[in-house]
């Protein structure tokens, strides 16, 4: 089963995304930790807040594309420049509801991505993402 | 009077025309030679004005010197020409001599037709060569090409009238600075490089430049031009190819136009999409939430049919996209395909709805190989053969026929079934709309037919077809080859 110990990471400037989201975690481990950011540039900002605190960093990060500040591509591009400091494996998946190919095939440029998923996303999938960590 | 008819009369063996011409200008008498030479009796002779038998060419410059000539104390003799009764055209010189103080006078014409032939050759090869050198300035005049000569310093030294109705300036303007100075600047250095060609000897064929009119506006000029000979004078033939060039240039403004409206539409809808989508998966997400917590039979109800609407709005937008993609992404690339080997491999895709409607597939390909998009005529064969089993007849097993034959351009594709049909009275212009349904079949998304038809259109083809509810569907498909 899902232990605790774990800390997710959602960057989504939906809030109801945001909710629909606590709400599946909330259910699958009451005890899960779940960070909100919305959007990349508050992502950021903690990532590089935590370095050096292996522990305080998320362990999966479900990233949004189109968001306002900074979208989800920028937050990439940040974030590839902090991996050699963090020293920690972080699972980023991208989390969002374009369909379009050209986003699709973005996604593939990345190395530290490791899937790219469509909205809605369920439960079943939200729970077998979380075992996988 | 009468001495002058006696005259006549004796003349009788005279071999010029002799005649009397009275004040209104009709024949008082003539002699028999009249007849001889021009065919005319008599009394004909006396019915008719003298002028009229005179070739139409000469009559004004005829009655002209007949005039003149009478007012004269000694009339030279002129030449003029008439015509016979059979239209011959004689040259006669005239001898006009005054009749006492009325306007009537003697006319004695002689024949001088052999002597005009016989004029030296030198003088007929004189004539001929004017004649040419006439039609050759016709054509320089009246040729819709601009045509000059210019000289090695760089001007023109002569010019056809087209230039100046087309520049607006006068011939003496486009002599008197080098041509260059009408040139188009931006076209100034290739003309110069061009111009120099010219000198080695080369003719230059469908050199394009432009020019600028005293108006100020840009003429396209398509050139022909050939250096004479040691001189160094060009010849250059111009025509003016503006309109076209416009033309070329408004079809191209299109193209880009609709090229970049295209891509606008394409973003469009994935812009809608992702907009769309993001809410519409929230909504499922908490109609979800809403049917595990605690609801009344009423709100079940409501709850079920927002998840429905939802599933629906979803399902739109997946198709919408997926047309945006196919139209986009798909290999158009021509090469040699099999019909009957994409039959057998859309067979194999099919095989288990083909096995669960124990579907009788037959082919007949007259013509098996063509050149055509090998997605495309997958998709054409997976449409069609799916639509024929997923709308087959309850009470009979599906049977399809799938044949080609050669036509004029191309080959002709025909798909033929058993199925349920369309009633194409209500539906004929509906069937190849996008997500147009026929059937209360659930699985009907009204994609298929709307796909296919966009793609064979997109290779110049067209898709035909014939219904009948309850018998069975015939699509034809002509593809150009």
């Amino acid at each position: 089963m899902i232990k605790g110990k774990h800390i997710l990471c959602l960057i989504d400037d939906d809030n109801i995304h945001q909710f629909i989201i606590k709400k599946i975690v909330n259910k699958l481990s009451p005890n899960q930790e779940l960070l909100v950011f919305s959007n990349g540039e508050e992502g950021i900002n903690f990532m590089k807040s935590r370095i050096g605190k292996i522990e305080k960093l998320p362990d999966l990060i479900l990233l949004d594309i189109n968001m306002p500040v900074m979208d989800g591509w920028e937050f990439l591009e940040e974030f590839v420049t902090i991996t050699p400091d963090i020293k920690k494996e972080i699972i980023i998946y991208i989390l969002s509801s374009s369909d379009n190919p050209t986003d699709k095939e973005k996604a593939k440029k990345f190395d530290l991505i490791s899937g790219y998923i469509i909205k809605p996303i369920n439960e079943n999938q939200l729970e077998s993402l979380l075992e996988s960590v | 009077m009468k001495t002058s008819s006696v005259y006549i009369k004796k003349s009788v063996l005279n071999n010029d025309l002799i005649t009397i011409i009275n004040d209104k200008g009709y024949f008082v008498e003539s002699n028999p030679q009249w007849s001889v030479l021009l065919g005319y009796d008599k009394k004909e002779l006396l019915t008719i004005p003298y002028l009229t038998l005179v070739y139409y060419e000469d009559r004004s410059k005829t009655k002209h010197a007949i005039e003149s000539r009478l007012q004269m104390a000694n009339p030279r003799p002129f030449k003029s020409r008439m015509v016979s009764k059979l239209g011959d055209v004689i040259w006669f010189e005239w001898i006009i001599t005054k009749i006492g103080s009325t306007n009537e006078f003697l006319l004695i014409a002689k024949d001088i037709t052999k002597q005009k032939s016989k004029k030296s050759s030198i003088e007929e090869d004189l004539i001929a060569l004017k004649l040419k050198n006439r039609q050759l300035e016709d054509l320089f005049n009246l040729s819709q090409d601009l045509i000059t000569i210019s000289n090695p310093e760089g001007y023109f030294t002569k010019l056809n009238p087209q230039w100046s109705k087309t520049m607006g300036y006068t011939e003496k303007e486009l002599m008197e600075k080098p041509y260059l100075f009408f040139v188009h600047p931006d076209d100034q250095q290739n003309t110069v490089a061009e111009a120099a060609k010219q000198f080695d000897g080369t003719t230059i064929f469908n050199f394009r430049n432009r020019y600028i009119t005293k108006k100020g506006e840009t003429i396209w000029l398509d050139w022909n031009a050939t250096a004479l000979d040691h001189t160094g004078e060009v010849f250059g033939i111009a025509r003016n190819i503006t309109s076209a060039i416009k033309q070329e240039q408004k079809i191209e403004a299109t193209l880009q136009e609709l090229i970049a409206k295209n891509k606008q539409l394409e973003d469009y809808a994935y812009i809608t999409s992702h907009n769309l989508r993001s809410p519409v998966a929230n909504i499922f997400m908490l109609t979800k939430f809403l049917e595990e917590s605690r609801l009344t039979e009423e709100q079940i109800g409501y709850t079920n049919m927002i998840k429905n609407s939802a599933e629906l709005l979803n399902k739109t937008m997946k198709d919408l996209i997926n047309v945006v993609q196919i139209n986009q992404a798909t290999d158009m690339t021509i090469q040699d395909i099999s019909l009957l080997e994409t039959c057998e491999e859309t067979k194999r895709q099919l095989s288990a709805k083909i096995m669960e409607t124990q579907a009788k597939i037959h082919t007949d390909f007259k013509i098996d190989t063509i050149s055509y998009s090998y997605a495309y005529l997958r998709s054409i064969f997976l449409n069609l053969i799916s639509n024929s089993l997923k709308y087959c007849a309850p009470q009979r097993k599906p049977v399809i026929y799938i044949s080609s034959k050669k036509i004029d351009k191309g080959v002709q594709l025909i798909f033929e079934d058993n199925g349920l049909g369309i009633d194409l009275k209500k539906y004929k212009q509906k069937v190849f709309g996008f997500r147009k349904t026929f059937h209360t079949n659930t699985s009907a998304k009204g994609l298929g037919l709307f796909i296919i038809k966009s793609q064979i259109e997109a290779l110049k083809g067209t898709i035909d077809i014939d219904s009948e509810p309850n018998k069975g569907t015939r699509f034809t498909i002509n593809i150009i080859l």
